[in-house]
Formats: structure tokens, sequence, C-alpha cells
């Protein structure tokens, strides 16, 4: 029988008693074989934009200077990894009338589509290597920093995949392999088997008579179960690799969850346990008493970013820590020796925001951000690649450029070998394949 | 059904004159539905519905898409299955915001489809639950080593029929009983481990996490419609009245069928309200309606509002639940009461915001009443004008905007964002002064037209609800007129504008159609309207209360039958 108190026993041995365990599994690393170099996409995005003049460079090539710094100074160590791609409008969002509509910007954001009706990239490439037989029972993790909050990820269909907010719960989905004695588990695993079993058939059962829409619910729900049933066919998480340490404070304020976050999937790419990840900070929506009083910033986010140029100087602050967060994650993996180079180096972390420009709202020229050059597939060297109507201009940085952001994600799937042509809605056809690439 | 129909328009020919506007539309203030935004009754019926095209000419009912169990019915329903006491909803994903493409279509929430996110903590949750539960206790027999498999079987019957909220089929029964004899053959485990897996299994399963008790029998078609099952009724009226699974009276009944008429519901109905869960979800429906869960995410400017503290803002919305809950749930439950009601609820913190006597507050809080020429009613509360207000000063615009959208049912336009935000203070002018200018530099008619005039009338309220006669050194100027119930109607301040909100069958409607919405757990429809245009009639000054609004809806058509769906199997 399942211990009733499975899961906290299993967050206390994360805390503590799980240590003994430790060297055993840090053994069965060094042991191990060295892994091959598994390519992996990260998604992150928070809402209100950045400041525009603390954030492009005025060349084609990204510059961390002393007014940039304000901004991007935690990512200089990745410089010479990162591209920037700047032009790239939401162009499905645009033709909808969508121009303003910034603080409802996820949606559109990751799937390419201008009301969320399609797959997120995470969701799409997820799919596309499970499809593959790559890491077929890989976990697609959808990671909230916020306690409450929108997701930048979606499952097609309208369907939004709810990020997991809580560290601890994380820790468990991830690592409850490596911290159980193996007969234990074994014991775990078969229950969880069978009651997953019986959920299955009874869901089908339950769902045969219901209309259309209804049984999409059902289906939806059973896609959930398939999905739990394939990890633990693999053997549930983090065998022989190392779970990080989570330490015993349980004061859940942002900057502890974020780092806490962020390790985990740092530990969860480097382990191999997932090769797609959708992180998403603050809600969109346009939401208030969103502060941060551990900058010693007085001010609310949303006003500030309304305040537009007269609020940069305390925004890019703001916007400097969500970048110092990306690159808590960027230097894990760049510690991360993997098949000649860093896993940084076969991974590719996309940064976004649901606007340009907190003041204005508007969803054209979006920041994107890449860093790492997914083993290859991206020439990510500290270009700037200016796109459309951006091509050789030094400034005007929230003018639109006039490339559907469709070519990105499309270039995304491609990169992470799930080829495409096109990506999201119908009407933005076309990759920026070679432009990445050279 | 005949006989029905002709009951329900008979009670609604006495109050609305709008009940057979083909166009599914009303205009507004004419009649007890009349005047309800489009904001509340959504599209069209469902397509592929049969015989829903005349409006008025035959009963009618909205579809009852599939719904899961909340977070909070999750909580109760396995509190009063188990004896739980450890909420394991709250582990869940919150239930969504009812929204698309960015706008509210309602100010409830609703629970999202599982993804695998939810799956596991549903997992987790039934596990932690079948573990904790007092087998004992919950068993109908006490099996010698002989007769356990009857034992178990003869559990699966009877705490299925609760689990389920409706009898538990034969396949079911043998899925069940299987995997009790696999848990106990592969896993060793003994009689009890077998109830458990029983137990966490009928936790995952699909007729308990969704509202769906009409098993794979034949639906029952009256006409173009599904009328309800006993026991679907049974679960509908409880969870709608009490939040929780149907209690063993309500199951008995379905089980004789005692639930098929519209005197049997509302006789349930009333023993219901009894119940001390049917208090919990009438809160629970304010709180929501009014938005006052969202009270802790609302931040002031702490240079303007030093005050605002965390401790504020919790007895700020105590008082708000205080007066709902003796109003409405204790009192005449008359909407008159809510917006005109002088009580005061208050601690020294907000007495003193109140300009009343703190230490009075303490000794005798029971005889605190506000100033009536400041206040009256929920509307005037600082709570309510601090949840609207804005985070240096009023709001105007957002506080009519609310008001509008939740009292009024209005739809409000999505603002236009290229539109410059209203002048800061320092450029002088009241708040009015500066509001007034942006309203009309943005979408004017169409947008602030329809709400403005309900937030000025709140200008005597700063951003945290203090009492002011001046604004930025010049007199506030509170008055105005609003279109309502087909008419303009002047106020001089919103102590007047809520005296003139009370008396409006306009806002009745709203709130009728409020509770129709949270009921039903999804938008209205145009075939939900003689419905709510029903329960509104029972809703009258001189009637009986939200209760009797809530047992009306309950023994209404559209709460009793339901559109088919497209591609079900109803045979």
């Amino acid at each position: 029988m399942t211990n009733p108190k499975y899961s906290r026993r299993l967050l206390l041995q994360s805390l503590g008693v799980g240590a003994a365990f430790l060297p055993l599994l840090q053994a069965e690393v060094g042991q191990g074989q060295a892994l091959a170099a598994p390519k992996r996409l990260v998604t992150v995005a928070w809402g209100h934009g950045v400041c525009g003049p603390y954030y492009y460079p005025g060349t084609d090539t990204i510059t961390i200077d002393e007014k940039t710094g304000q901004c991007l100074s935690a990512l200089a160590p990745f410089q010479s990894k990162m591209l920037m791609v700047c032009g790239l409008d939401n162009k499905a969002y645009l033709d909808h009338g969508r121009k303003y509509d910034g603080h409802s910007g996820y949606p559109g954001l990751f799937t390419g589509t201008h009301d969320g009706s399609g797959k997120s990239i995470d969701q799409a490439v997820a799919d596309g290597l499970r499809a593959k037989g790559v890491n077929k029972a890989g976990l697609h993790l959808v990671v909230g920093i916020e306690p409450d909050g929108n997701t930048i990820s979606y499952s097609g269909g309208g369907g939004k995949n709810t990020p997991e907010r809580d560290p601890w719960k994380l820790f468990e989905r991830l690592f409850s392999g490596a911290t159980l004695p193996p007969d234990q588990l074994a014991k775990i695993v078969a229950h969880r088997q069978s009651m997953l079993d019986y959920v299955g058939k009874d869901l089908e059962a339950f769902g045969a008579r219901l209309g259309r829409d209804d049984k999409s619910k059902i289906d939806a729900h059973l896609q959930a179960i398939r999905e739990l049933e394939n990890q633990l066919a693999a053997g549930g998480g983090g065998k022989g690799c190392a779970p990080p340490m989570l330490g015993d404070s349980r004061s859940l304020d942002t900057p502890t969850r974020s780092s806490l976050m962020f390790s985990l999937v740092g530990a969860a790419m480097r382990c191999d346990i997932t090769r797609v990840v959708s992180m998403t900070f603050y809600d969109d929506h346009g939401k208030f008493n969103i502060r941060f009083p551990w900058l010693n910033i007085g001010d609310d986010l949303h006003p500030l970013a309304h305040q537009g140029a007269a609020g940069y100087p305390t925004k890019s602050k703001i916007d400097a820590w969500l970048f110092s967060q990306v690159a808590l994650l960027a230097k894990d993996l760049e510690a991360t020796p993997e098949a000649g180079k860093t896993a940084l180096d076969n991974s590719v972390i996309v940064v976004s925001s649901d606007m340009n420009d907190g003041a204005s709202h508007s969803v054209e020229s979006l920041p994107f951000l890449l860093i790492g050059s997914c083993g290859g597939a991206i020439k990510a060297n500290g270009r700037a690649l200016k796109l459309g109507k951006w091509a050789g201009k030094t400034s005007n940085w929230k003018d639109p450029g006039g490339v559907p952001h469709n070519k990105l994600l499309a270039s995304l799937s491609n990169a992470m070998d799930v080829p495409v042509t096109s990506f999201g809605e119908a009407g933005y056809d076309g990759t920026l394949d070679s432009e990445l690439r050279s | 059904m005949k006989k029905l129909l002709l009951f329900s328009i008979l009670g609604l020919v006495g109050c609305t004159a709008q009940i057979a506007d083909p166009n599914g539309g009303s205009t507004p203030g004419a009649g007890a539905g009349g005047g309800l935004g489009s904001g509340m009754f959504g599209g069209p019926t469902s397509p592929g519905a049969p015989g829903q095209t005349g409006a008025g000419a035959t009963a009618q009912a909205g579809p009852m898409p599939l719904r899961r169990l909340s977070r909070d019915e999750y909580d109760a329903t396995v509190a009063d299955l188990l004896g739980d006491t450890t909420h394991p909803g709250r582990d869940f994903p919150e239930d969504e915001r009812d929204e698309a493409d960015g706008q509210r279509l309602s100010p409830f929430r609703r629970p999202g489809a599982v993804g695998s996110l939810l799956a596991s903590r549903l997992l987790d949750a039934a596990s932690a639950l079948a573990g904790a539960a007092d087998v004992a206790k919950l068993l109908p027999c006490q099996p010698t080593s002989a007769d356990e498999a009857k034992c178990a079987d003869s559990f699966v019957t009877q705490f299925g029929l609760k689990a389920f909220r409706r009898p538990v089929l034969p396949e079911e029964k043998s899925r069940l009983l299987a995997l009790y004899q696999q848990v106990r053959t592969a896993e060793s485990a003994d009689f009890t481990g077998g109830i458990r897996a029983i137990i966490e299994a009928m936790l995952l399963s699909g007729p308990f996490l969704y509202h769906w008790e009409l098993g794979p029998q034949p639906a029952t078609l009256e006409g173009g419609l599904v009328q309800l099952g006993p026991y679907e009724i049974a679960s509908r009226l409880s969870y709608f009245l009490t939040g929780t699974m149907p209690d063993t009276e309500l199951l008995g009944a379905a089980a004789q069928g005692k639930l098929a008429t519209e005197a049997d519901v509302t006789a349930q109905a009333t023993r219901l309200f009894a119940s001390p869960r049917a208090k919990a979800s009438l809160r629970n429906f304010f709180q929501q309606w009014l938005g006052l869960d969202e009270m802790p995410e609302r931040s002031k400017d702490a240079a303007t509002y030093p005050q605002f503290t965390d401790a504020l803002k919790d007895s700020m919305i105590a008082e708000l639940n205080e007066l709902t809950g003796r109003v409405m749930l204790d009192g005449d439950g008359r909407l008159e009461s809510l917006l005109t009601d002088g009580k005061a609820f208050v601690d020294p913190a907000l007495a003193e915001l109140y300009g009343l006597d703190a230490a009075g507050s303490m000794k005798s809080p029971e005889a605190m009443m506000l100033a009536p020429r400041e206040r009256s009613g929920l509307l005037t509360r600082a709570g309510f004008q601090a949840l609207y207000g804005g985070p240096k000063g009023s709001n105007p615009i957002k506080r009519g905007a609310e008001i509008y959208r939740r009292l009024l049912c209005g739809t409000v336009p999505k603002p236009p964002a290229n539109v410059p935000p209203a002048k800061e203070p320092s450029e002088g002018g009241t708040t009015r002064m500066r509001f007034a200018e942006h309203g009309s530099n943005a979408c004017a008619k169409g947008c602030h037209g329809l709400f403005d005039a309900f937030g000025f009338a709140f200008e005597n309220y700063d951003g945290i609800g203090r009492y002011r006669t001046l604004d930025n050194d010049l007199p506030v100027d509170a008055s105005g007129s609003v279109l309502l119930d087909g008419a303009q109607v002047s106020f001089e301040d919103g102590v007047e504008l809520s005296r003139k909100l009370a008396d409006s069958q306009q806002v009745r409607g709203c709130l009728s159609a409020q509770v129709a919405s949270y009921g039903l757990g999804r938008t209205l429809t145009d075939a939900d309207r003689a419905s709510v245009d029903a329960a509104t009639a029972a809703y009258q000054p001189t009637g009986g209360g939200i209760r009797a609004l809530l047992a009306a809806f309950a023994a209404s058509t559209t709460f009793r039958y339901r559109l088919p769906a497209e591609g079900e199997v109803l045979k």
C-alpha cells in the first residue's frame, strides 16, 4: 500500500535524510557512460517588455556597456553565446486588431496564434520529440515563478498548461526516483501503475457517451494520465543524477522561489529528465502589486512600466534582476561539460516578453534573446540579428520590423530537429533557418 | 412539460413584457430581466439543438457542459465523504478566470482542464485521502476472512453511491473489485489495504471528479430538452446551494424519485438553506460576484496611503463579509438592505478611517452606525471603494466599470491601450475633472458614457475609501445621472445612487443572472433568459429575499433541464 504520507516523507528526505543517498547517486554518475549531447529548448517570459535603450545595441553586435549593463550585465559571461533577434512582430495579434494588447500577450507569444488556440513551441517540440521516439518519457516541464498567474505554455485547442509553482513539489516530481530506496520505489511505482491503468479505463468508459466538447475534456484528462504512465514506465526521474539540495528555508519570497526553480530546471536538464521547459515569470494581464522589495524598489511594476522613458532607470533594474535569474540557468548549463562542449552549447534558452515596452503595450518588435546554440543549429555568437525594417538601423527600437515572429518559432522547432516549414496560425509561413545559422 | 411551460410563462407575464422578444435581446429597463447587458447572456443556443429557435414558444434550457469539481467543491466533498480536514484542493492549480481574449465573461472562477500537473496532484490527494480514511467507520460490514469479498462488494455499492453521487454501475463495480483483487495479490495488501485502493480509485474516477451523474442509461427527452434525472438534480441542487455532495436525505429522495417536480425541488432547497454549508456557499458567491477575493493582491502607493496595511485590508474585507452575511444570509436577504444598510462592522483601525469612536468599537461593536449622510450600504463601504480605487487616488473609471459590470451586468468594452493616462493630481483639478478629460479623449460615448457616472458618484471616497468633501483642494462633485431601468436617473452622490440601485429592477435582474451563471457554472445563453426572469420575479422587495431567488432558480427549467450536447449519445 502506498504510504499516505508519501509526499511529505519524500520532502523530508530531500531536505535531510535523503542526503545519505547522495554519495551513492554521485558515484553512479561517475561510473556512467559519457552522456550524448541532447538538444534542449527553454522558453522564458515575463510581462511589461524591456527598456529599449537599456537593452538594444546601436550596432549589429550585442553590447553590454555602461548603459545596457544596467539591464544585461548578469549575462555578460555568456555574451559570446547569445543571439538577439530584432524586428519580430506578433503579426497574428496585429492582424486581429490586437496591436496594443500586450497585456494579454502570452497566448500568442509562443503559439504564433492570435488567441492561444495552437500549441506553444515547447508543447509542439515535446510532442515532436516524443513522436520520434527521442526521450520518449521526457517530462515537458512547465514552471511558474509567481504563486499565481498565467502561463506561456499552451497545449493546443486553446488549452493551457498549468505551471508547477511549488519548488518542493517540482523536486518530488523530478527526483523522487533518486531519493527512495529501490524496493520502496518499485512498490510505489507498481501501485501507481495500477491506479493509472484503472483511471484510464474508467475515463474511457465515462467519456464514451458524452458530446463532442465534453469528450474532448475527458480526452485531455486521459492524455494527462498517459503522460504520467509514460513517466512511470520510464522508471521515474533523476536516476543516476544528483538532485540539487533545496535547503530547508521555507520562506517562499520571490527571489527564493525563483532561484530554487531555476536550479531545479538546471538539474532536470543536466540530468536529462527533461529537454523542453517553459518558464513564466509574471502574469500578463496587467496585474498590479508586483513589487521588488529585495531590489529596494518601492514601485509597483505595472504603473512603473506605464511611465515609459521616465521609468526606465528604475524599471531596467527590475529587468536586470529578471535577466540575472536566467543567467543562473545559463551558468549552471555552461558549467556542465557535455560531449566536448557544454550543456549550454547544446541548448537554447529563448527569453521574451508579452510586449515591447510597458508604456505602449505594443506587440510589435518583441524582444527575443537567445542564449546557447542548440547543438550548433543556431549561430549564437554575440550577434544582434536585425530583421525586416530593422536591418541597418541604429535606433527606433519601437518600430515594427514587419517579420512575423512565427518564423522564429518555426526555426526553433527545426533547431530541435522537429522539422516544420511554418508555425502557428496560417498565413505566416516560412522560417529564419538561414538567418539563424549564418 | 406543457404544464410546466404554462406555469413559467404565467409566472412571468405579470413582471415582464420582454420575454418573447424573438431576437432574444431585451430593451433596457423594460420588465424583470430588462436591461441585462449582453455581458451575461452570451452566444446563441448550442448548435444542433433541436427545436430551440422560437424564443418563448417552448420552454427553454441552456446546455450543461461537463464541469469538474472546483477546488472548494473538492475539499467540501471529501470532507463530507471521508471526514477530511486537510483541504487537499488547495494544492490544485487555481480555478481559472472566466474569460476569453483577455475579457472577463463573468466574475466567477471555472475549473480548467486536467493537465499532467493536476493529474499528478489528484493522484497525490487520492493517495493521501485513502491512506488517512477511517476504513472501519466507512465499512458497512465487519468481515471474517471468509466473507471479505462479499464485504468489499457491498462497500463498493454503499460507499460508491455517495462517492459517485449515483448508484455504481455493474461494470464499474467489476473494475473496482478487480483492482481490489489485484492490490491484494500483487501488492500483498490486507483487506483494509484493498478497501483503501477502492477509495483511492474512486477519488480518481470520472464520476467522482465531474458533475455528471447520469451514468450510461438513456437520457429522458422532453421536447427537445433532456430532463435531468433524480441523481443529477440532487447533485446540482446540493452543489448550487451548499457547495458539496448531496446529503443522505437528498440521495434518498433521488432514490425514491422525489425530485421530479418543482415542488419537490423547492422543498429540498428550503431544507438545504438550514445547512451550515449553505452559508459558506452563499458567502463564496458574494466573494466572487463582488470580487472580494481579489483584495489581497491590491496595493496602494505607500507614500499616499501609508495606513493601507494588510491588517487594514483584512478589516475591510471582514466588514464586507460581515455585511453580506448579516444582511443576505441571516437577515432579510434583500438587495435594498445590502445597498442601504448603515450598520458598521469595524475594528479600531477601520473605525478610525470612518471617523467613528475607535474605543467604542471595542466596547460595543453592535452599536456602531455609519454617518447616514456619508455612507449607506455595501458600495459606500471603505472596502469596496478601496478594492476598486486607484493606487494613488479614487479612480472613478475603474469603480464605474466594476459597478456596471458586476451590478448591472453590463459589458465593459476593452480599453484602447494607446490612450494617455489621466493627468497627475499635481497638474491641478479634482480627480473627476482629470478623468472626465481622459474619458472624453478615449472611447467617449461607447465606453465611458456607459459607466463613468457610476464611478463619479463615489468621488466622496478617496483611494482607500476615506470620506472627503475636498479633492485636490476643490469641492467634490459626486452628482450625475445614469441610465437605469430604461430611464435617466439622477443623484447627488453615492448614498443616493445606492438607494436608486437598490430600487432598480435592472440590478435585481442582474443579481439573478449572476446567481444563475454561478449556479450553472457557465456563461448564460438566451435560452436561460426565461428561467433567470422567473428567479427575478421571485426576488421582489416584498418577497422572500435571496433565498427565494435561489429556490426559484433551482426550480426553473434551465436548472432542471438541459440541451443535448452535440454528438452526445442519448439512447
